[in-house]
């Protein structure tokens, strides 16, 4: 059976040690990327971190507007994920992403979004409040 | 008439038109091909026809397509003596009708003379002639192209008739796969075995279309074939259509051939008029219509699927092939495109069956097509022989023949100028030395020889060529109409181009050389399509036969042809007899001197057009080139 | 369909191009006009491989435009590719020189001496710009112009690109980054356009984004309303992680924020 990733917002403390573990694997000639999830602390009354990451919709904007069919759902993992031989960087699928989670990375302006880790999201992995969860 | 309904009515018309036509009948037949009418065949037409009604005769005056020696033009026969006039002036007509065809003299001032002055009075007699071999050309010259009538009367459409009334689709491609039949439009890829293609892949719609773009400076087989005899084309494609089981014909002419377009239409609205083209053709349930498209002419438009390209509507730019054009070729779907004069061939293989066709020409097409080449072939003699013009001759038959029977020898051969080579197959065709002068022309032969067959062009080349020159030209043209797509051809032909603008300006390196077979080579290998991969031919072939004239280019700075105009001098010799006639003719005036005194040319002023070499009837002018020429030699 | 590279047996499905299937396998073959979204054009004809065929009667041809075939078996450093490889590169650095993706083509497959004469020349007319252009965002802007050695992809007649949506994509793919494509905070100037970026609704911030490309986009799906495509990336997840946190809150159930 195929896992399922996890956010129960409510475990969610903002310590961005997801923002980190995503950096620190998504590497781009030997720097850190761009992290593709985000915690956010959010404003009381609730004294708290929301992470925000790509959702893997089921009917994703950025798949159909890509026009080089470079998004395309991992069937083990479930994530949509970049294929780079194929993107021309035309940047549709960043404007299309009603939710932000497809950003352009500066170091080298391309296109990025979560793909899962391939199967092993680090962030869920290093969060320490199980607020982030694949199984 | 009406429409036929049957194809045995069509047989029966055919067959009636036949019987029909008296062969005693007296005819005028006067060229109105393109070339013809250029030197005025148009009122000599006139002419005729009102002088003829004048003096109340009973003469046919047929206005015909091209007979090949436009040259010569206008071009009249007379039928049925066979009595040929060259050079006919409105003026002559008179006499003709008067002394020729009413009291049967002969009339010297137009007959056809050789360069040894000898009269030939029957066009069959014309050395010409005599050596063609007349299939596709059969009826230039016995009707009207305009006329279907005329055609009926020659047997035309008795082909579509006898496939469409008693064979198989199958049957027709065996047929033509049987006769041998290789395309006359370049490669000379057998053409039964293209039909066979398109009639097996798999598609809704199927499509054939006639290459009539003939990019090949110089050449127009295909024009005079198309305006001298365009139901010959139109029966070979319906019949094609039927085998390859196509709905939809295109012809694809270059625009700068108004009359081709004018008769194709004509011939196509004729037949479409009596049920032989469009629904339900011979009432029966193949159906095909035929389009004329007009082709922007380029030369790389000809290529087969940059020709695609264009009808879709898009640039003319060849593609990669496979898929071939019979699996995907217009709009996607299989589609079969054969050469003017190879469809024109279809309908006597047809009428007179494979067997005969396969046993003319060369080799043996029992086991493939590939086995040899048959039938005939045009190519458009030209360059320095005499007699130039449109010749179709066997397969097989020798280079020597074509230039020194047909062509008559090599042009100012009292002066001194012998045959060098002849360059075969179009722009990117190969030069052939004398060596290989009793070799037979056939697609295989010339391969062989760095050649090719192409679409006939046939130049030919005397001792005052240079052939650095010559490669220099082609490649020059080649660059020009290049598609720009792929490297080797664009880049290669660019470089080669340099190269040669170099050398024939006396600025060559030696290691130029190996530096052009180098490029040559990839060109050959590495090219998209077939320009570019014969592209190197010009270059190849002549450092093949002719490398000590590349290497007294580039070690002496010498054209031993006496051509590259930086490279040489002309100077006054001993022989001059002091006549004028150089000093009088020569466009700067560099040349001064007392009548019958030796003449001397001043080199400041002169430009090198040769004009007093050429005009010089005691060879006192000659040619300096390299260290001949003193203080310029190469260092 | 197996078939063998360099002797090596790997698997291929049919349509494949022997390209694709070699660099997959960790084959190296080097190449200029191709691309993985685009079919094969077989243009720069630097990706030289030989085919086997019968009685040692071996072809040159391009990797990109090979489809692979039962039976077939393909050598990619033989002598003749090797040496007709070279001459290509020649070719080509002759027209672009100081390109560095073809510098270092020229050093690895061992283009040591130079013979021809350099042309100064920018692009190395692999037509990947336009191909994108046309096949691909559907903009149309660019076309091949020209015949012979005077060839140029540029927009029609070379007049500024009017079917230009400024995307970039272009320029991304040019493999000698010939293209000149300039963003400053408020425009993206390219083909002899400038188009003015449009702005975050929200914050104000420049986004990688033209109304033009916008427009464009919109025309793909049926998902984007009007509202949509006008925030910078950093707005929306403020705006999604709101959204969040409503539900958390259990102002706002998840359906309804599902839209
Ligand atoms: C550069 C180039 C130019 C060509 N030009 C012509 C042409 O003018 N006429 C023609 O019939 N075939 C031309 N061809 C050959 C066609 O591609 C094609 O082979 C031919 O039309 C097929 O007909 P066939 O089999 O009857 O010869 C050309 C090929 C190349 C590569
Ligand atoms: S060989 Fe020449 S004409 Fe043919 S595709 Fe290449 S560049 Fe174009
Ligand atoms: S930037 Fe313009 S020319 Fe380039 S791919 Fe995008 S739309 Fe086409
Ligand atoms: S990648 Fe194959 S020809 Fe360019």
């Amino acid at each position: 059976m195929r896992k399922i990733y996890l956010v129960l917002p409510e475990k969610c403390t903002g310590c961005r040690t997801c923002e980190l573990s995503c950096a620190y694997s998504h590497q781009i000639d030997q720097q850190p990327g761009t992290p593709r999830i985000r915690a956010y602390n959010t404003k009381p009354p609730l004294e708290k971190g929301i992470p925000v990451v790509c959702f893997q919709c089921d009917r994703p904007a950025c798949q159909e507007v890509c026009p080089t069919k470079a998004l395309q759902r991992n069937l083990d993992t479930g994530a949509i994920s970049i294929d780079y031989d194929r993107c021309i960087n035309c940047h549709a699928c960043y404007a299309a992403c009603p939710f932000g989670n497809i950003h352009i990375d500066p170091i080298n302006t391309r296109v990025a979004k979560c793909d899962l880790c391939g199967g092993s999201p680090k962030c869920a992995l290093f969060c320490p409040t199980g607020a982030l969860s694949y199984k | 008439m009406t429409k036929f309904t049957t194809p045995a009515q069509l047989t029966d018309h055919v067959a009636k038109a036949k019987a029909a036509r008296d062969p005693n009948k007296v005819r005028v037949s006067v060229c109105a091909g393109t070339g013809c009418k250029a030197s005025g065949a148009d009122a000599l037409i006139a002419a005729f026809q009102a002088e003829i009604e004048a003096r109340g005769l009973d003469v046919e005056v047929l206005s015909t397509g091209c007979h090949g020696f436009c040259e010569r033009g206008p071009l009249v026969v007379l039928h049925p003596s066979g009595v040929l006039y060259q050079k006919v002036k409105p003026r002559d007509v008179a006499d003709i009708l008067e002394k020729t065809v009413q009291k049967g003299e002969l009339l010297p001032r137009l007959q056809y003379r050789d360069e040894s002055r000898q009269i030939f009075e029957k066009e069959h007699d014309v050395p010409f002639y005599k050596h063609q071999e007349r299939i596709v050309f059969a009826m230039n010259g016995h009707i009207d192209p305009r006329s279907i009538d005329d055609y009926f009367s020659m047997g035309g459409y008795e082909a579509l008739g006898k496939v469409v009334g008693q064979m198989k689709p199958d049957q027709v491609v065996e047929e033509v796969i049987a006769s041998g039949l290789r395309g006359r439009g370049g490669a000379g890829f057998p053409a039964g075995w293209k039909w066979r293609f398109t009639r097996q892949a798999e598609g809704d719609r199927k499509y054939l279309i006639c290459n009539a773009d003939e990019g090949d400076p110089g050449a127009f087989m295909d024009r005079s074939v198309l305006e001298g005899n365009p139901h010959l084309v139109l029966e070979g494609m319906i019949i094609g259509a039927y085998a390859c089981g196509a709905s939809e014909g295109f012809i694809y002419v270059r625009n700068e051939y108004p009359m081709a377009v004018r008769h194709i239409e004509l011939a196509i609205a004729k037949a479409t008029e009596l049920g032989l083209l469009g629904q339900h053709i011979l009432g029966t349930d193949f159906s095909f219509n035929v389009h004329v498209n007009r082709g922007g002419g380029a030369f790389v438009c000809g290529e087969e699927t940059a020709l695609i390209a264009s009808i879709e509507g898009r640039r003319g730019s060849p593609r990669v092939r496979p898929p071939f054009p019979a699996q995907k070729g217009l709009w996607g779907k299989p589609t079969n495109i054969n050469n003017v004069e190879t469809w024109a061939n279809v309908p006597t293989i047809i009428n007179r069956g494979s067997a005969w066709f396969a046993g003319t020409g060369t080799g043996d097409v029992s086991k493939s097509p590939l086995g040899g080449s048959k039938g005939t072939k045009i190519f458009s003699l030209v360059g320095k022989v005499n007699n130039t013009g449109l010749v179709e001759v066997p397969m097989g038959i020798t280079l020597r023949k074509i230039v020194f029977d047909i062509g008559g020898g090599i042009k100012d051969s009292k002066k001194g100028r012998t045959f060098k080579a002849v360059q075969t197959g179009g722009p990117s065709g190969g030069c052939i030395p004398d060596a290989y002068l009793d070799n037979p022309v056939d697609f295989d032969e010339l391969a062989k020889l760095g050649s090719m067959m192409g679409s006939g062009g046939m130049i030919v080349m005397d001792d005052r060529t240079c052939m650095v020159e010559v490669a220099r030209y082609f490649v020059d043209f080649l660059k020009e109409e290049s598609c720009g797509k792929c490297t080797p051809c664009r880049e290669g032909l660019r470089a080669m181009s340099g190269i040669l603008n170099r050398m024939v300006r006396g600025q060559g390196r030696h290691e130029d050389l190996d530096l052009l077979e180098d490029l040559g080579r990839t060109m050959k290998t590495a090219s998209l399509c077939q320009l570019g991969q014969t592209a190197a031919n010009p270059v190849l072939s002549t450092l093949r036969y002719f490398r000590h004239e590349y290497v007294e280019h580039v070690d002496h700075a010498r054209c031993p042809a006496g051509q590259c105009i930086d490279l040489i001098e002309y100077r006054i010799n001993e022989q001059c007899t002091g006549c004028t006639i150089c000093a009088k003719k020569c466009p700067t005036g560099a040349i001064t001197g007392q009548n019958k005194e030796r003449h001397v040319l001043d080199q400041g002023k002169c430009v090198r057009c040769g004009v007093c070499f050429d005009v010089c009837n005691f060879n006192g002018v000659s040619i300096l080139s390299g260290p001949e020429i003193a203080g310029k030699a190469k260092e | 369909m197996d078939i063998l590279i360099n002797g090596k047996k790997v698997k291929t499905r049919k349509g494949e191009h022997v390209l694709e299937v070699a660099r997959r396998e960790g084959f190296e073959i080097p190449s200029l006009c191709h691309h993985a979204a685009l079919p094969p054009d077989g243009a720069c004809r630097l990706c030289l491989v030989e085919v086997e065929g019968p009685e040692g009667k071996n072809k040159v041809t391009t990797a990109c435009t090979l489809e692979v075939a039962q039976g077939l078996s393909v050598r990619l450093d033989t002598p003749e590719v090797a040496a007709n490889r070279k001459v290509v590169l020649e070719m080509l650095l002759a027209r672009v020189s100081d390109s560095p993706t073809l510098l270092k083509l020229a050093d690895k497959y061992g283009l040591l001496e130079m013979r021809l004469v350099p042309q100064g020349e920018k692009c190395v007319l692999c037509g990947l710009c336009a191909r994108v252009c046309t096949e691909l965002v559907g903009a149309k802007a660019l076309t091949m112009e020209g015949r012979g050695t005077e060839t140029y992809f540029q927009p029609p007649f070379g007049e500024p690109a009017k079917d230009c949506v400024g995307c970039g994509s272009c320029a991304f793919v040019c493999p000698v980054t010939c293209i000149e494509y300039k963003k400053t905070d408020r425009t993206i100037e390219i083909w002899g356009r400038t188009f003015e970026r449009l702005a975050c609704t929200e914050c104000g911030e420049p986004l990688d984004l033209t109304p033009e490309h916008r427009d464009l986009i919109r025309r793909r799906t049926d998902l984007l309303t009007p509202a949509e495509m006008q925030l910078c990336g950093g707005c929306e997840r403020r705006t999604t992680m709101k959204t969040m946190q409503r539900v958390v809150e259990g102002q706002q159930t998840l359906e309804t924020a599902r839209r």
